[in-house]
């Protein structure tokens, strides 16, 4: 671990995985909900989504963020996104060293 | 969809929370070693602590969806399950990784080592709540007290 707390590149990669799939999750379910409305897609793309959601915070939480970058996790649909594009421009800002 | 929904529930408890209740249950052994050796050991089991804590958010997700699909979210059974299961994941987000985390990297000077030993110790209690705790939800998941479901 360093002293400096800075998030690691595969560390923003997790939470970048997680909020693309907590949002195209839920883009998933309501353009189903508004036009096929198939029950499958719901059960499939609902536990999925939920899962992405939760991880997002988790992941967050675990990662050397600032409590306000966390917090922006807790936003539905698009908290992982905003987070993580908050990481990126304050890291970049504090000119993080690229690994 | 419903025999889908607890195969993943019950292979997700299996294959995430197993590994993680191993691994913060063996991790207080090897934070109070002092070989160079450990200190590895210690990294890969927080890592594992880590990783499937995260992958283990599915288990009760999974199960949620189970709970709605069979019409059985309100039940007492399913509600007590809940609750312990926030309980466990709130020993381990706020008690057990932080505590896995401050034991990280090689042991200090010796001053620091009766602070070390503590802290190992108290890991080892939360590690002990927080197996007993999933035990317990298993054993509610097994039993379902009141429940009249055949599944």
């Amino acid at each position: 671990m360093t002293a400096v707390a800075t998030p690691t590149t595969s560390g923003l990669r997790w939470l970048g995985v997680a909020s693309v799939v907590e949002t195209a999750s839920l883009v998933v379910l309501v353009v189903n909900l508004a036009t096929v409305h198939h029950p499958l897609v719901t059960s499939t793309m609902g536990p999925v989504h939920g899962f992405a959601y939760l991880a997002t915070i988790a992941v967050a939480f675990l990662l050397p963020l600032t409590t306000g970058t966390r917090l922006l996790t807790l936003v539905p649909a698009v908290g992982g996104l905003l987070a993580l594009h908050r990481a990126r421009t304050r890291t970049a800002g504090a000119g993080g060293t690229p690994a | 969809m419903g025999k889908v929904l607890l195969s993943l529930h019950v292979l997700a408890a299996i294959v995430f929370i197993g590994p993680v209740t191993v691994a913060v249950s063996v991790f207080p052994r090897y934070a109070r070693a002092t070989s160079d050796h450990s200190v590895e050991v210690v990294a890969l089991l927080h890592r594992i602590s880590r990783v499937y804590a995260v992958l283990g958010l599915s288990v009760p997700v999974l199960g949620i969806a189970l709970a709605a699909h069979l019409g059985v979210l309100g039940d007492a059974w399913v509600v007590a399950s809940l609750v312990l299961t926030i309980a466990a994941a709130l020993v381990l987000a706020v008690v057990i990784l932080p505590a896995q985390d401050r034991l990280m990297g090689p042991p200090a000077e010796p001053s620091a080592v009766a602070t070390r030993l503590a802290t190992a110790s108290r890991l080892s209690t939360a590690s002990g709540l927080f197996s007993l705790l999933w035990a317990v939800v298993v054993v509610l998941m097994v039993v379902r007290p009141g429940s009249t479901t055949g599944v």
